[in-house]
């Protein structure tokens, strides 16, 4: 790949026959000029004031609810809320991110985008990371912005204690699990070339996120017999369900709390290992689903 | 740049699109491709740029879908349908001159010369233009670079006469030694920026001839339609 420091004689004939000496753009200048591109795409698409605008209603709706003097997980006013906050978003940030992302390479096929650019001096991979880097900001920078607001609102207008180490946690877990949608919907995207049945895509794999967690496991184990060693692998892979348990590992540890999934695995890692596991898996989750979407996107039929 | 095709064969499901297609294009040469709808010259076109991956597709020696930085910088492309964005023109225009490595004023002035004042339509967003607008903004944005390739699919389809116009005159100065590849219907297209036309059919290379020839053809092919309408439509003529 070509360095912006290396200097080519280019020989193109051009304007008049004119010979023009230039410098190549490196790959961070080519995915920051189509990152401006896609960015005011989604500031068009009023995407991001709707993401926004989601959060914020599920902030001031917990709010309201949460900020009562109670003790409930182990959570007390401020903490109440957050803990609140951050599991509604553990349902709603996976189908944000999968919503956001799932018809990104249809539509900008559909509209002719992928067409425009894909020609211009940019490789595939460049738009891919322009893409990513814009969405998965345009997800996490609002929650972020959000959190930051409801400690000011609690901590300095409320005058409540702020619990720093629970919104550390809940924002790590909430980043994960956006990074986690957004792999898993750039697959769907780079996979199913119709809108509709990306939609239908987007659904299922919200769905099953919501409903694989290890509550939904035991009633299954109710029913049929389930070996127990496959209820915990299959929940642990789910990466919603690993993020909720990095969550409300720090609670009182409670079976009614964590859920028998969680218990099981904060007595025998600890809550420590439990919150570096419940993160990091999203993580990879999310990796392995982008690297598989890029390299699909490089080399089929897209346009 | 010379274009090399080299029994290509592209195939999208059941359908066909390109069946063995051979086909060298030297540098410098201005050829068009003509065929009917779905006969494969979008296909091509687009391999040629590097859109589709087609094996078989050189140009200058390089596959444009294997290595597109070495190929894409030197390829100018207008495509047929203008793209339905949401970003603001003005924007569109920074980023194509940033990935240009040119200013934004060179494809304002190509832009201007077209009709398209931008500046007026800056903060519009490219969807919200009309097909004539955003045809003409494609144009600039494709022949404001210095390249040594330029690819048009289906380039005035949008184009009033007087634009299109223009459109040639521009063509003929900016593109004076640069290999041209038309995908055309329109016969002032073809007489106008190509020397030779490659007809397409059903994937195929039906014919391939000197673009004076092909309008020869295709003018003696167009008296004859008249004179058999002429000829059919006499018993009804009688039994009106």
């Amino acid at each position: 790949m070509t360095r912006a420091t290396e200097m080519t004689v280019d020989t193109r004939v051009g304007t008049a026959g004119r010979v023009a000496v230039r410098t190549d753009l490196s790959t961070t200048q080519r995915i920051h000029a189509i990152a401006r591109l896609e960015w005011a795409d989604v500031r068009r698409s009023r995407w991001l004031v709707m993401s926004s605008a989601l959060y914020l209603v599920l902030a001031l709706l917990v709010a309201g609810i949460g900020l009562r003097e109670s003790e409930v997980l182990g959570f007390t006013g401020m903490g109440r809320v957050l803990a609140s906050f951050s599991h509604a978003l553990v349902l709603l940030l996976p189908l944000l991110a999968l919503a956001g992302t799932a018809l990104v390479v249809g539509r900008a096929r559909e509209s002719g985008a992928l067409e425009l650019l894909l020609s211009q001096p940019a490789t595939r991979e460049d738009y891919f990371a322009a893409v990513t880097i814009v969405r998965t900001a345009t997800l996490g920078l609002p929650l972020v912005v959000l959190f930051a607001a409801m400690v000011l609102v609690s901590g300095v207008v409320l005058g409540q204690p702020v619990p720093w180490a629970f919104l550390a946690r809940a924002l790590a877990v909430s980043a994960a699990l956006v990074w986690a949608s957004v792999g898993l919907g750039l697959v769907i995207s780079t996979t199913v070339r119709e809108s509709s049945r990306a939609i239908v895509c987007v659904l299922i794999a919200w769905a099953a996120g919501a409903a694989v967690l290890d509550f939904a496991l035991i009633g299954s184990m109710l029913a049929w017999p389930i070996p127990t060693p496959v209820v915990v692998a299959v929940a642990m892979t789910n990466p919603v369900e690993a993020a909720r348990l990095a969550l409300l590992a720090g609670s009182d540890g409670s079976l009614d709390t964590l859920g028998p999934v969680g218990v099981f695995f904060v007595r025998r890692m600890g809550a420590g290992w439990l919150t570096a596991v419940g993160v990091a898996w999203p993580v990879v989750f999310g990796a392995v689903c982008w690297w598989i979407a890029r390299r699909r996107f490089a080399r089929a039929e897209v346009v | 740049m010379r274009i090399q095709l080299q029994n290509v064969s592209k195939r999208f499901g059941a359908l066909v699109a390109l069946d063995d297609v051979t086909l060298t294009i030297p540098a410098g040469a201005r050829v068009a491709l003509a065929g009917s709808n779905g006969s494969g010259k979008s296909t091509l076109v687009r391999a040629v740029v590097g859109l589709t991956p087609c094996r078989g597709v050189t140009v200058d020696g390089i596959d444009p879908f294997v290595d597109r930085l070495s190929t894409a910088s030197r390829i100018a492309y207008v495509p047929q349908v203008a793209p339905l964005v949401g970003a603001a023109v003005g924007e569109l225009v920074e980023v194509v001159a940033a990935l240009r490595r040119i200013t934004p004023r060179e494809i304002r002035q190509v832009a201007a010369a077209l009709g398209l004042p931008i500046d007026l339509v800056d903060r519009r967003p490219l969807r919200a233009l009309s097909g004539g607008m955003k045809q003409k903004l494609l144009v600039a944005l494709a022949l404001a670079a210095p390249v040594s390739l330029v690819v048009l699919d289906e380039p005035t389809a949008s184009l009033d006469a007087s634009a299109r116009s223009v459109f040639f005159d521009l063509c003929r100065e900016r593109l004076s030694g640069a290999t041209v590849l038309i995908s055309s219907h329109r016969p002032d297209e073809v007489a106008e920026l190509a020397d030779r036309v490659v007809t397409l059919s059903d994937g195929r290379i039906e014919d391939d001839e000197p673009a004076a020839a092909w309008s020869a053809r295709r003018s003696a092919g167009r008296t004859l339609q008249h004179s058999d309408a002429r000829i059919e439509t006499r018993p009804q003529e009688v039994r009106a």
